[in-house]
């Protein structure tokens, strides 16, 4: 009841944020990027698939490996930053922790608004990957594109849910860093280091394989790599129960922590 | 009545320097409690410790009679607060900063409009707070503190950044509140002043150390008046004064007596007339609450 009661609050404190704003706009800047690449770029993905391949399942993976690997760390790294920031700036802690209600709520509270907001934006991204598909047949394009039916819903779901799952340790690190260190900058340097490191130990794993499966900022990239990897599904666990871990960690810190 | 604070030997350190040293202190349910010491004094970490944001070294808070420590939510469900600086949320309205305290403590809608109408913001609530000035972010925050018609009102500093016309507001309501509402509030300052005019007891700290606690009654009768007398032979009539072990400062003419043993004004003229020392005039010069403060926080400025 509690955590509703400061879920409730949480909301109102996002009003006329860019942290809220961002939720829409990342997604469909992806969207717009992935379409122009579509349409106009010589060497485009999906132009020189086979039509008879599942052109939805193409585009789904070019926004999907852009959002894995690049935008939802950033994304991630963003959300917190600004988050933690609404109660960093003008030291509101020292009025939230006045209030009667527990400290873990305000903490799992933060948590829980973003880890909403990456779902959110990657069923966005999803979203928009449809609107594109439904665009690209009728532009004037030199070599056609058609995306056949069914639209395999499902799958897209599948692997927008395991990334958005895979990022769920990224995202309880970036939220701990966030709200432990008042400088913005500190929570985005994490963020944006941790994110350039996951794309070279990615690039990496190409010659050595598997570099990737350790580091958390990486671990969403498992779903689109290619070849495919075996272990999302270990992954997603594994991640998921060390999120967990460093959530109560962080969550510890928080609550024990003294307001100057 | 059980008093709504009452703080037992607090000691609290920060990096090796004792902040607060062995602090006790009981506040009288539905008084004006005037918290009063020099910058640095100890008043804010005091206050923090009272509502939970630092944690004593030893000692313990007790509020409603029911130690902080173990009972932190069912205490500061009672408390409304102020912490130095308003904090605010400026992307938001008045009442919306409002709202988001409301939510928290689970009020009927209609507390946010009652708390801007106390502080007279209730035409302004429609304004995001970075629009505003200092004096109604303080009010603002003030607003905040009385949602919910708190027990207990802490304010540290409330006055900080105000112009005369809205410190005056801030008294008259800090001064109405126990009568009109039943609450006690818990006032800090570092300006007599402006604690002098409201407070109904008083705390005085200094160094981390409480000096004084009690009424400014008590306050004024733990300094005795000191006597002022003018004279042709200043200089004989210090040192035949010194010599009865007064406390005795010079200025021209006059003779500065402190006080400090049983010589009223009544011996000390007769002792001066019989040495042949003329009194021109002799006068008791009384003892104010700002003399008082000065002394008791002497050194710590």
């Amino acid at each position: 009841m509690m955590l509703f009661r400061v879920l409730y609050a949480e909301s109102l404190k996002m009003k006329r944020t860019s942290a809220l704003a961002l939720v829409v706009i990342v997604p469909f800047a992806i969207g717009v990027l992935i379409l122009f690449e579509v349409a106009e770029a010589p060497f485009s993905v999906l132009r020189m698939r086979n039509p008879a391949g599942n052109q939805w399942m193409v585009l789904t993976n070019l926004n999907l490996l852009i959002w894995a690997a690049l935008m939802l760390p950033l994304f991630i790294t963003l959300e917190t930053a600004l988050m933690a920031g609404l109660d960093h700036s003008e030291n509101q802690w020292k009025n939230l922790f006045a209030r009667p209600v527990p400290r873990w709520t305000l903490y799992i509270a933060k948590l829980l608004v973003v880890t909403a907001m990456a779902a959110a934006s990657t069923a966005l991204l999803l979203c928009f990957a449809l609107v594109a598909g439904a665009i690209l047949p009728r532009l004037p394009l030199s070599v056609k594109v058609h995306f056949g039916f069914p639209v395999p819903l499902a799958a897209m779901l599948r692997q927008g849910a395991q990334i958005a799952g895979l990022a769920f340790l990224m995202l309880t690190i970036q939220n701990w860093v966030s709200l432990r260190w008042r400088a913005f900058s500190v929570a985005t340097g994490v963020g944006i280091m941790a994110t350039v490191a996951s794309i070279l130990m990615r690039a990496a794993s190409v010659q050595n394989g598997g570099w990737e499966q350790y580091f958390p900022w990486s671990l969403p990239m498992l779903v689109v790599a290619t070849p495919p990897a075996q272990n999302v599904g270990a992954a997603l666990w594994i991640g998921g129960v060390a999120g967990l871990a460093v959530a109560a960690a962080g969550c510890w810190d928080f609550c024990r922590r003294e307001v100057k | 009545m059980e008093a709504p604070v009452r703080i037992e030997h607090v000691w609290k350190t920060f990096g090796g320097t004792a902040a607060v040293r062995g602090l006790s202190l009981s506040v009288p349910s539905q008084s004006v409690y005037g918290f009063l010491g020099p910058n640095g004094a100890g008043k804010s970490t005091t206050i923090r410790m009272m509502l939970g944001l630092q944690r004593p070294d030893r000692g313990a808070v007790f509020l409603f009679g029911r130690p902080l420590a173990a009972e932190r939510i069912a205490a500061l469900r009672r408390i409304g607060s102020m912490v130095e600086s308003p904090s605010l949320y400026p992307h938001l309205t008045g009442r919306e900063n409002l709202e988001v305290h409301r939510r928290l403590l689970s009020l009927p809608k209609p507390a946010v409009d009652q708390a801007l109408e106390t502080v007279d913001l209730l035409a302004v609530g429609d304004r995001l707070a970075r629009n505003y000035s200092s004096g109604m972010k303080q009010r603002l925050a003030l607003a905040q503190a009385l949602l919910g018609a708190p027990e207990l009102l802490l304010l540290d500093e409330p006055t900080n950044g105000l112009d005369p016309a809205g410190i005056h507001e801030v008294r008259t309501l800090v001064r109405d509140l126990p009568k009109r509402r039943g609450m006690t509030v818990f006032l800090s300052s570092h300006l007599l002043a402006e604690v002098e005019q409201v407070a109904t007891h008083f705390a005085i700290i200094s160094q981390g150390q409480l000096k004084f606690e009690g009424t400014p009654e008590e306050l004024r009768l733990r300094r005795s008046e000191r006597i002022v007398v003018e004279v042709d032979q200043p200089e004989r009539a210090l040192a035949l004064l010194a010599s009865l072990g007064r406390t005795v400062t010079r200025e021209g003419n006059h003779l500065l007596i402190e006080p400090g043993s049983d010589l009223g004004a009544a011996r000390i003229n007769a002792i001066l007339v019989q040495a042949g020392v003329a009194v021109s005039s002799l006068a008791t010069k009384g003892s104010t609450l700002e003399d008082a403060f000065l002394e008791l926080t002497e050194g710590d400025q």
